[in-house]
């Protein structure tokens, strides 16, 4: 059966770059953001779940974490906030000069997660995670956030190189607005497992 | 409604333009040729096939399992294999049913069908589909070739702690099974967060959400439930399990403060909404049929539509009924008792709404109707055994025994295999443009349904018999040994009806009638283009102005013209109104999906072995990444150079 | 007619219930089994009427259902609806009356056994209020007939599941938890039971038998098992014990008032008073005890227990002994 068509809308004038929810890029973003925020709050459901295991949390005879460097991690991702929103205003507005700064500082910001991070692991923790299950749910949440720390390195850094190298196309503004939602995501969302893995301890 | 798809233009009718199609033919080709182009695909059509048939090939070797299984089983004390052997096949028979058939077929399908019911020209991120698809090669492969050189999970498909934890598991079995898991569940949350995205922003202009077709519907809450189920898994085999094997964390050992119950938990919290996964599709497949066949519109569309979002939801509220016989609070189990026994109510509605369809409709009962009806009958008694053991004294005496294997597998059949079997009589004209064989249909229907009930059924005696799941062989003495050679007599039943069925799929992909665009007279947007459809699937896009649209466009159907033809250009929507809002543009075929499913690959198989195989493959994984992202360049038009916008003005 | 519980088929059914809890849940099964046959009846009913309406206006020529017909599937699904919820609710309510009568345990001094569950193997411990009273047995328990009896439930390596159908649901065992549970036999008999959750190569093997006779006959069996084992009644036999001490036995297994005290493997002081060996798999012939003990592999493969190469003279010495271990 062949039917005739009817032509009710024209596509044409339609554009071919937007922002935020009308891009199906954010979308995909938000996807993610469920998954891995879901997957961080299991972990901090495993962490709780572990706790009532013991009688005292860290339980004897482990150190309690020092506070120094998670601190100063906290701080760092709370001053890359503004830069980062500073980065996904000038891409809305295609603004190239400022985007390539942004994404540069942005990259150093992220390196200096990664970096705090492992001093986070290795160092304040104070404990190797096959001492017991509490250092085990430490570094299960440490971990599984690291993990977003450096995926995100690759990505931002990979933006930058591409916005100071490569031939950059209207839609990849586009795309560093999704990271920097993505980012805001990654270290707003630390903040309550900061809270978890290095301030309840003290307190429970 | 009519504001939302307001005409700009007249309605003028349009011949197909060959112009128009020739360019869309050159934008849609690969540069490749044969097995190269194939790899490098990224059209949701050819990974959609190449997907299924994936999961098909594992069910036919996890079935294979299952026949030894039964050989074994079909006289005590008999020796064909041994528990070493058998405690492999069925963990394996259960992993590869459950992570490697039963729900990726059903993602799979939709991969490849809902794009094309939607009206739109590939799913939301082409390339992610493509790496979705070889990280479950990957780990399929994986999972059979640990089996065939003895090195096959062997503590359950649920691997339960301690059984399966560093101590009493020793060796790379275990292993294998995390990794499969974690492969498996990547490309389930990658499908999922496709099919959300494609659905949400990417529905043909006009199909708003009291439009979408139910079977849609279906795969949307079942993508919700993924992205919210499977993270519990992944997290608790390669983060938890895995890594107490590989570097001695303590998440599972009761000895320093881990605790063996805290992965039934995880576990359940995936693996009760995993049975949902799977059979929510099949009833958005059973909807499909039955409005196809009896030419009625599903009765009740809002009432069945609210069922799957209440299934879905109080899906999650189940798991505890796993764990009866664990320490559980009382309160728990009164409260999960009630969960699991009330969401028999949204299906039984649903049962209802189609039984009520078929009464005003007028049925053609062809093999998909028949797959669809004997859904009805072989699921419903999967269902009434479900609410009786959501009761906990008759649980504490079912529970792990072949009752239990008698009750998944009549809903696991009854709600998956037999609506997936209808569905491919129903969509087969689409996807290879031929019918497959009535007749050979017909005696695949009755031979899988006798043999199901003839293998099944017995086995709800046997567990009342008191015959344990999970055991290789059994005494003489207990007198099971009628009931299971019957069962294992069915089982053959099922495999001469499986063979019919390949052979049916086989002959009529050769030689079956010529379908046509729709065969069967079918309501969906799906049916509007040819069969097979075209690498762009529509041209022009569709545009919907009713639920049931070829059922309501008479002689014309709507379409929105206006999408490029000399690039891979689809139309956005609205979320809930589906009024086009922009246009994007698709990418071409591309290795890096591939690429960086070897990276993958590597990461967790690796993993098995060493840690540092973590560092590797994130190595490799950010090359992949780099490839996959760096600009070609294709648009020069589109550059932005400092300060210069090339389109400024048309802004 | 105890001894004779091996032949014939054995008695481990959810529908022949010996005790209150296993008879309460037949009742709940019998109840839902009815009602789920009904509605299930009633809702083929419905799927092949509809199909068989649909197919008599097809053959009178009538093209649809007029609008009167929704108001009529309206009605006919609201209703159906309305009778799933309510056989629902009726269900949940009976079966939670029932959970509720079962959970409790009727007495305030029950006897009390610790069962340890062991790849692939039962420890059963007997508690008593003076450590004298305290006796251990391996896969065969003996209980009081109309008296309730308290398990505590443990593990040692992996988890297990503790299932006798004829008395009781079963309850896991889990390592590093206590669980409890209770039941009561009403009838004399022999009541077989086995392993419920998957733990591993013999996990199909690994069954025990509950003994639940007259309270004389049980004062009786208690205060045998409490005794230490017989001192070898000849010299063949003590020759076997002789083998049993110096050779591989004694490195896993227990016989009270010798020096074998190892708790790997089962207690052996009164292993001629069990009706089964192998952890209910073969009966305690003297036949079977001498293909245990000589290759347990091949009749459990993947069981602790490692072959034992012994000459001809000192296996039959050793049978000697164990049979003597009343």
């Amino acid at each position: 059966m062949t039917r005739r068509l009817r032509r009710v809308i024209d596509l044409r004038e339609l554009p071919d770059v937007v922002f935020g929810p009308r891009d199906i890029m954010w979308w995909g973003t938000l996807g993610f953001v469920l998954i891995e925020g879901f997957t961080l709050v299991l972990c901090a459901a495993v962490y709780v779940y572990l706790q009532q295991n013991f009688s005292t949390w860290p339980p004897e005879h482990t150190p309690l974490p020092s506070l120094g460097a998670p601190t100063a991690q906290v701080l760092v991702m709370l001053a890359s906030i503004p830069v980062v929103i500073w980065t996904s205003k000038a891409a809305r507005r295609f603004d190239l000069g400022k985007v390539r700064i942004g994404l540069i500082v942005a990259t150093l910001f992220n390196m200096a997660f990664v970096g705090l991070r492992a001093v986070e692991l290795l160092v304040s923790l104070n404990v190797k995670w096959d001492m017991n299950a509490y250092a085990s749910a430490q570094w299960l949440i440490l971990g599984a956030h690291a993990t977003l720390l450096a995926v995100e390195l690759v990505e931002v850094g990979g933006m930058a190189l591409i916005f100071w190298i490569a031939p950059v196309e209207e839609k990849h503004f586009s795309d560093v607005t999704d990271m920097a939602f993505y980012w805001l995501f990654m270290t707003i969302g630390w903040l309550p497992l900061y809270v978890l893995c290095f301030l309840a301890p003290r307190w429970i | 409604m009519s504001e939302t798809i307001a005409p700009t233009a007249a309605a003028v009718p349009l011949g197909p333009d060959d112009a128009d199609i020739a360019e869309l033919t050159r934008t849609y080709r690969s540069d490749a040729n044969g097995l190269w182009a194939w790899v490098t695909s990224v059209d949701h059509k050819s990974i959609g096939k190449r997907y299924v048939a994936t999961c098909f090939a594992w069910f036919l070797l996890a079935g294979i399992n299952a026949v030894i299984m039964r050989m074994q089983l079909a006289r005590p004390e008999n020796h064909i294999v041994g528990p070493d052997r058998y405690n492999q096949l069925f963990t394996v028979h259960g992993t590869a049913m459950m992570f490697l058939f039963a729900v990726p077929v059903m993602t799979a399908m939709a991969l490849y069908l809902v794009p094309l019911m939607v009206g739109t020209r590939d799913v939301a991120y082409p390339r992610l589909n493509a790496f979705g698809y070889w990280v479950f090669l990957i780990g399929g492969l994986f999972l059979f070739t640990g089996l065939y050189t003895n090195t096959g999970p062997d503590t359950g498909w649920f691997a339960y702690t301690p059984l399966s934890g560093p101590e009493y598991a020793p060796g790379k079995r275990v292993d294998v099974w995390a990794q499969v898991v974690t492969f498996t569940e990547i490309a389930g949350l990658v499908a999922a967060v496709e099919m959300i995205v494609t659905i949400f922003k990417m529905r043909a202009p006009g199909m708003s959400l009291n439009r979408i077709p139910l079977y849609v519907w279906s795969i949307l809450v079942v993508s919700f439930m993924i992205v919210f189920a499977m993270p519990s898994v992944a997290m608790a085999s390669t983060m938890m399990l895995a890594m107490d094997r590989l570097v001695a964390t303590h998440f599972f050992n009761r000895a320093e403060g881990g605790d063996p119950l805290l992965w039934q938990h995880l576990f359940w919290f995936f693996g009760h909404p995993e049975v949902y996964i799977m059979f929510i599709p099949g009833l958005g497949f059973v909807s499909a049929i039955v409005e196809t066949f009896t030419g009625r519109r599903i009765f009740a569309y809002p009432v069945m539509v609210l069922s799957l979002f209440i299934t879905g939801f109080v899906a999650f509220g189940l798991w505890v009924h796993h764990m009866f016989t664990t320490p559980v609070p009382q309160l728990g189990r009164t409260l999960f008792t009630a969960a699991s026994v009330l969401i028999a109510i949204p299906t039984g509605t649903q049962i209802f709404c189609w039984i009520a369809t078929i009464w005003a409709g007028r049925p053609r009962y062809t093999t998909a109707m028949l797959f669809a009806l004997g859904f009805i009958v072989v699921f419903t008694i999967g269902g009434l055994t479900g609410v009786m053991i959501a009761s906990v004294p008759f649980d504490l005496q079912v529970h792990d025994t072949y009752f239990v294997v008698a009750h998944f597998h009549y809903v696991i059949l009854g709600g998956v295999l037999f609506p997936l079997f209808g569905a491919c009589y129903l969509y087969f004209p689409k996807i290879t443009g031929r019918l497959m064989s009535e007749t050979l249909g017909k005696w695949h229907f009755w031979l899988v349904f006798i043999g199901v009930n003839v293998t099944f059924f017995p086995m709800h005696q046997l567990g009342l018999d008191g015959m344990p799941r999970r055991v290789y062989t059994y005494l003489p003495e207990m007198g099971w040994g009628k009931l299971n050679l019957i069962a294992t007599v069915g089982a053959v039943i099922i495999v001469s009806g499986v063979a019919v069925f390949l052979w049916n799929v086989l002959a009529s992909a050769r030689a079956g009638a010529i379908a046509g665009a729709n065969p069967w007279g079918a309501p969906g947007l799906e049916w509007a283009t040819s069969s097979p459809p075209p690498p762009w699937n529509f041209h022009p896009v569709p545009v919907v102005e009713g639920r049931a649209p070829l059922w309501e466009a008479g002689e014309e159907l709507p379409v929105a013209t206006g999408l490029a033809t000399d690039k891979r250009e689809i139309v956005i929507t609205t979320a809930l109104d589906a009024i086009p809002d922009s246009r994007h543009e698709h990418p071409g075929p591309s290795h890096w999906p591939l690429v960086m499913a070897i990276a993958i690959g590597v990461t967790f198989i690796g993993a098995v072995w060493t840690p540092w195989a973590y560092v590797i493959g994130f190595a490799m994984s950010g090359v992949a990444f780099a490839g996959w992202g760096w600009p070609r360049g294709t648009h020069p038009e589109d550059q932005v150079t400092d300060g210069i916008l090339p389109r400024a003005e048309a802004r | 007619m105890l001894q004779d519980g091996l032949r014939g088929a054995l008695n481990q059914s959810v529908l022949e219930p010996a005790g209150p809890q296993a008879a309460r849940a037949a009742r709940l099964w019998w109840f839902a089994f009815i009602v789920a046959t009904i509605v299930y009846l009633l809702t083929m009913g419905a799927l092949w009427w509809a199909a068989h309406r649909a197919r008599q206006r097809e053959r009178r020529g009538e093209v649809a259902v007029g609008p009167e017909s929704e108001l009529r599937m309206t009605r006919g699904v609201t209703y159906a609806t309305a009778a799933t919820i309510v056989i629902l609710l009726v269900f949940l309510v009976t079966d939670l009356s029932v959970g509720r009568t079962l959970s409790p345990v009727p007495s305030k001094h029950p006897l009390t056994i610790e069962l340890t569950g062991h790849q692939w193997w039962w420890e059963a411990s007997y508690a008593d209020t003076s450590p004298h009273g305290r006796f251990t047995t391996a896969n065969e328990i003996h209980v009081p007939v109309g008296q309730p009896v308290l398990f505590v439930l443990q593990a040692q390596d992996v988890i297990h599941s503790f299932w006798v159908p004829n008395l009781a649901g079963k309850k896991d065992l889990i390592p590093g938890y206590r669980q409890s549970m209770w039941f009561q036999a009403d009838t004399a008999g022999l009541y077989r039971g086995q392993c419920a959750e998957f733990c591993g190569l013999q996990h199909a093997k690994m069954a025990l038998h509950v003994v639940a006779e007259p309270a004389s006959q049980y004062r009786q069996w208690v205060s045998q098992q409490r005794e230490s084992a017989a001192t070898p009644p000849d010299s063949v036999a003590s020759r076997g014990r002789e083998v049993f001490l110096t050779g591989q036995c004694a490195m896993c297994h227990s016989i009270e008032g010798t020096s074998a005290g190892s708790h790997a493997g089962p207690d052996l002081t009164h292993l001629a008073s069990r009706r089964t060996i192998a952890a209910g798999t073969l009966p305690n012939t003297r036949g079977a005890l001498a293909g245990w003990i000589v290759d347990p592999q091949r009749i459990k493969p993947g069981v602790r227990m490692p072959p034992n190469m012994l000459k001809p003279q000192d296996l039959d010495a050793l049978l000697t002994y164990l049979q003597s271990l009343k």
